[in-house]
């Protein structure tokens, strides 16, 4: 008797315990797998929501806003030219958008500004984004140092440097820093007090104004010094300077650019088009050779080379980008001055 | 008694859950809607790019003047007569801004008021007591600053059944006072004496 | 023997009833999860449409321009019969915007003085369960006889 009650009590008290085990793995498994879909619902519905704020951002040329975001981290990337962002594996390309940012967005907030680009006719709005984490250092004095200096906005973390900062520049734990040499070449010295970051963090660009055409070098530090240029690109105004100050990488820049160009040709058709009624068709008062379209072709044909390939083999073609807006530009003024339709 | 206290305690605990349970139902059913996103937006932009567009539009009927000269004209004159010989700048604007809402905001079943100060032109459609989106636009004349001013008025206040008013009592009333509900349909819209009689058995 | 065996089937019911409370309250959050997921996906469509409606109205290709200053809210009509007809000429051009505008219809109804509709961008879904229709009024200006018309810009987008 006593041994019956015995095994009975134990018997129940092990099939309470694997009943028990069972109803916790059950429950455990269901919690889990709803966690995964409402991490991925939540990414999903920040990316759309996110969509909606770059499309609003974008239009509004000139601002800049400080948009409050969950505390996620949001990856930028533009590996064979397929650009995209991503917020824990969820990812969406951009599209008809134009954004430099860097590799990573840490944090509640992100920054995002918008400049509008033109060659010389507006062909869309550049939008630049950025994490109030990143701290931006800009080393040189000349005027497109200043220049560069007074137009960056002030919620980002920036220092300006006339001359080189040296062992000035502390850790200020910032999980990205970017320096920005204008018109002067990257020194180690800078490093002096960054050592301790991870190289992929500390990175540079050396910006040439005084090249024909104007170039940009892309550097990364190496340990305690700064690598050779990893790679060398162009720039035909400030808009895309400041491209490049934001772009992570020669690789985020060119793609973009290459979509730059793409557009302005788009916009360039529509011009050619509307200028060509106005060539055959000219208001009274108003020559024909007024609408003169060989500076518009050109830019045409060049922009389609550059969507192509950015930056260009042949350079050129970059230089007779910049040659054309500015005779087109001078065409337009005429047209004003004889109180005719402009060109743009 | 010990095990009668338990199987008690668990039967008040899934009361409990079953409480919360039926709470959290509750709270979902009687969660206000979630205001349309579109429509927000597009009213908040539909004032704007309305007023906008009337200002700066050019009328061919009447000297192919600008709106906004039109106006400026009405209120320190009006001294423009347009193409027809007949219709004087405040006329036209009165007539003009009347048919494009009419084609446009009527249509889409959007109550709105404009008026332009110091000048007699006044143009709306339904009542306006609700919530409003607003655009002002100041010009200025020889007889000083002059405010355009389109509201796209939102939902009336509603009746306790829960309907909605498209006339104001206040406007009925004052008609019937001064025995002019016929011009109910002029002054307003189609329909608006009937919604007179309808809503608050004024103006039969 | 008989006192385990009622003890087992008792825990058994019990469990029974559980799983079956535990069932009925899936289901039901089943069922309010996908009534939210619905209103997400409308909400989604209703953002599409906003989205769509900004980037016409300020994209450059038909924005009125005076020594390269955009005018809000202001078509230039002769960019605008120019852009439809190179989207109707050219598969490549009607594929770029396909990014932009996606499966909507873009007209703009010239209503002061009456005037005609000018066609932006046309690509209708097929089998299309609903679309969403905003206006916008807009200015519509004539770069011949340097005057302003008033338009509505009407932006129908297509969802499944």
């Amino acid at each position: 008797m006593r041994k019956r009650g015995a095994i009975e009590l134990q018997f129940n008290w092990v099939f309470t315990l694997i009943v028990g085990a069972a109803i916790f793995v059950f429950f455990f498994g269901i919690i889990n797998r709803y966690t995964n879909i409402a991490a991925s619902t939540t990414s999903a519905n920040i990316i759309n929501d996110l969509e909606t704020i770059t499309t609003g951002a974008s239009v509004s040329r000139g601002t800049v806003q400080t948009i409050r975001l969950p505390n996620v981290d949001i990856t930028f990337d533009c590996a064979d030219c397929f650009c995209h962002y991503s917020i824990r594996g969820v990812s969406k390309q951009f599209r008809d958008k134009i954004i430099f940012a860097p590799s990573l967005i840490k944090g509640r907030n992100l920054i995002a500004w918008t400049l509008d680009w033109s060659s010389p006719f507006r062909v869309t709005n550049l939008l630049y984004l950025t994490s109030p984490y990143i701290r931006y250092i800009i080393v040189g004095n000349s005027n497109l140092a200043l220049e560069i200096n007074s137009t960056l906005p002030s919620e980002l973390d920036r220092d300006y440097n006339a001359t080189f900062p040296g062992s000035s520049i502390q850790d200020e734990n910032n999980y990205k820093v970017r320096f920005v040499y204008v018109d002067v070449l990257p020194q180690n010295n800078d490093l002096a007090n960054l050592v301790s970051m991870k190289d992929d963090d500390v990175t540079a660009i050396s910006i040439d104004s005084s090249a024909n055409p104007p170039k940009i070098d892309f550097y990364k530090k190496q340990g305690s010094v700064w690598s050779s240029s990893i790679s060398t690109t162009y720039f035909t105004n400030t808009e895309d300077v400041i491209a490049a100050i934001f772009s992570e990488d020669a690789d985020t820049y060119n793609c973009n650019m290459q979509s730059l160009y793409g557009r302005m040709a788009k916009v360039t058709r529509i011009y050619i088009n509307r200028t060509y009624f106005f060539y055959t068709n000219p208001p009274s008062g108003c020559a024909s050779t007024l609408y003169d379209m060989t500076a518009l072709t050109t830019l045409e044909s060049k922009s389609l080379i550059l969507a192509q390939q950015f930056p260009p083999t042949n350079l050129n073609d970059l230089r007779d980008i910049i040659t054309q807006t500015a005779t087109l530009s001078t065409q337009n003024t005429r047209t004003q001055l004889w109180s005719c339709p402009e060109i743009y | 008694m010990r095990k009668a206290q338990m199987e008690i305690m668990g039967l008040a605990i899934v009361i409990v859950l079953i409480m919360l349970g039926v709470l959290f139902v509750v709270q979902f059913m009687i969660q206000k809607p979630q205001k349309d996103i579109k429509a927000s937006y597009t009213d908040a932009q539909l004032a704007a790019n309305m007023l906008n567009a009337i200002l700066k539009a050019t009328a061919r009927d009447c000297n192919n003047q600008v709106i906004t000269t039109l106006f400026q004209d009405c209120a320190s004159g009006p001294t423009i007569i347009c193409n027809d010989g007949i219709n004087t700048s405040c006329t036209y604007l009165n007539y003009t801004i009347k048919d494009l809402f009419d084609k446009t905001l009527v249509k889409w079943r959007k109550k709105h008021r404009f008026t332009a100060s110091k000048t007699p032109v006044v143009v709306g459609w339904g009542d306006c007591s609700g919530e409003r989106e607003s655009k002002s636009s100041p010009i200025q004349t020889d007889v000083g600053t002059i405010i355009i001013r389109l509201d796209i008025c939102g939902e009336s206040p509603v009746t306790p059944s829960g309907v909605r008013f498209i006339s104001n009592l206040t406007v009925c009333k004052n008609y019937e006072a001064l025995g002019t509900c016929a011009n109910l349909d002029i002054d307003y819209f189609s329909g608006y004496r009937a919604a007179c009689c309808n809503e608050h058995n004024v103006c039969c | 023997m008989r006192r385990a065996q009622l003890k087992m089937g008792e825990t058994i019911a019990i469990m029974v009833v559980f799983f079956f409370l535990v069932v009925f309250g899936f289901s039901f959050y089943t069922r309010v999860q996908t009534s939210s997921f619905q209103q997400q996906y409308r909400r989604n469509i209703d953002l599409n449409a906003i989205q769509t409606v900004q980037k016409v109205s300020f994209l450059p290709e038909l924005q009125c321009s005076f020594r390269n200053v955009q005018v809000d809210n202001c078509l230039d009509i002769l960019k605008v019969e120019r852009f439809y007809r190179e989207l109707i000429n050219h598969n490549d051009m009607l594929n770029y915007y396909y990014d932009l505008f996606g499966f909507s219809n873009i007209t703009i109804k010239q209503i002061y003085p009456e005037g005609p509709t000018y066609y932006v961008y046309t690509k209708p879904l097929e089998n299309a369960s609903f679309s969403i229709s905003t206006y916008v009024p807009v200015s519509l200006y004539n770069a011949t006889s340097r005057e302003y018309y008033i338009g509505i810009m009407e932006v129908r987008v297509y969802a499944k």
